[in-house]
């Protein structure tokens, strides 16, 4: 059943560049939801793996996997503490998934401009990550109510 | 259905939406605060190396490499081209004297707007060398890199600056 779903998700980021991230983290946040930390990480992996080879290369591998590898961990941790919803819990995600590339981008090319670039990032992370969670808190429910669940 | 879901919009997620906003923020201030906008220039630097910094008041054409073109124009500063796949640094915003940067990371290449406080530490002669007095080992990478680092530390202690118009 899970690799069913995890089968029918790939392609759902692969199509828009631009969008890749919404709907990547769309997906990693239902399945953290639905399934739970073990599943969105395989999904996570083979995603960034698959897209990697497909579209790009070593280096966008190492940049797409740093960014959702520390944000799936930032959501698993921010989501035990049951503290917060699905949307500050995918904000948040969304934040630290264009911290962490900064951070490899700083690692990378010494003299990167990351006073300029973390601002910036940081704030796309947290629009798209309220998109997505909100995106997610309206699909979710409905995957519960089709019953198989 | 967990509880986690059943709930729209928490407070606590609104404080950690606000927290995460006012962060950012509070830099891009901090950014445009400490910035000293009377005698900005634009620093040109690839794979970590300084090539030039140029007047943003002279509109000139800039060769950086074999795949990078920047341009000055009534200075604003712009990637007018790039071999990289993406272009995201030639469609990005251009940057004046306000500050900012343009980064190609592919190709390495950055362009950044410095005040007058970090060329304080600017040198007193800018050397050009031709590459093949730079990188003798070209094609090696490991050799390549070594000579470069060698003569840009050599560099420094001289305080002179090192460009080459083709750096890779």
């Amino acid at each position: 059943m899970i690799c069913g779903y995890i089968e029918a998700l790939i392609p759902v980021p692969v199509p828009i560049p631009g969008m890749k991230l919404g709907l990547a983290n769309l997906v990693i946040a239902a399945v953290l939801y639905l399934y739970g930390p073990f599943e969105a990480m395989t999904v996570t992996v083979l995603r960034v793996l698959i897209i990697g080879f497909l579209f790009g290369n070593m280096f966008s591998i190492v940049y797409s996997m740093s960014g959702a590898a520390a944000s799936l961990v930032a959501m698993a941790i921010i989501k035990r503490t049951r503290a917060f919803g699905i949307i500050g819990v995918s904000a948040l995600g969304g934040v630290v998934h264009n911290v962490a590339q900064v951070v490899v981008a700083v690692l990378v090319l010494e003299g990167f401009p990351w006073r300029w670039y973390l601002p910036v990032l940081m704030l796309a992370g947290l629009a798209a990550g309220i998109l997505v969670g909100l995106a997610d808190r309206i699909v979710l429910p409905r995957i519960y109510a089709e019953g198989e669940y | 259905m967990p509880e986690n879901i059943s709930k729209f919009l928490r407070k606590s997620d609104m404080v950690l939406i606000l927290v995460l906003a006012l962060v950012p923020c509070i830099m891009l201030a901090v950014n445009l605060l400490s910035h000293d906008g009377s005698s900005a220039r634009l620093e040109i630097s690839a794979d970590g190396r300084i090539l030039g910094t140029y007047p943003l008041t002279e509109d000139r054409v800039i060769g950086i490499g074999d795949g990078n073109t920047c341009r000055i124009e009534d200075g604003e500063v712009y990637m007018a081209e790039a071999n990289c796949p993406d272009q995201i640094c030639v469609h990005s915003a251009h940057i004046d004297s306000r500050g900012g940067c343009i980064v190609c990371l592919p190709n390495k290449v950055i362009l950044k707007i410095v005040s007058a406080e970090s060329t304080e530490d600017a040198p007193d002669v800018i050397a050009s060398v031709r590459k093949a007095a730079v990188f003798p080992m070209e094609g090696r990478r490991g050799f390549k890199r070594e000579c470069g680092e060698e003569l840009r530390e050599t560099a420094k202690k001289l305080h002179i600056w090192v460009c080459s118009s083709q750096w890779q």
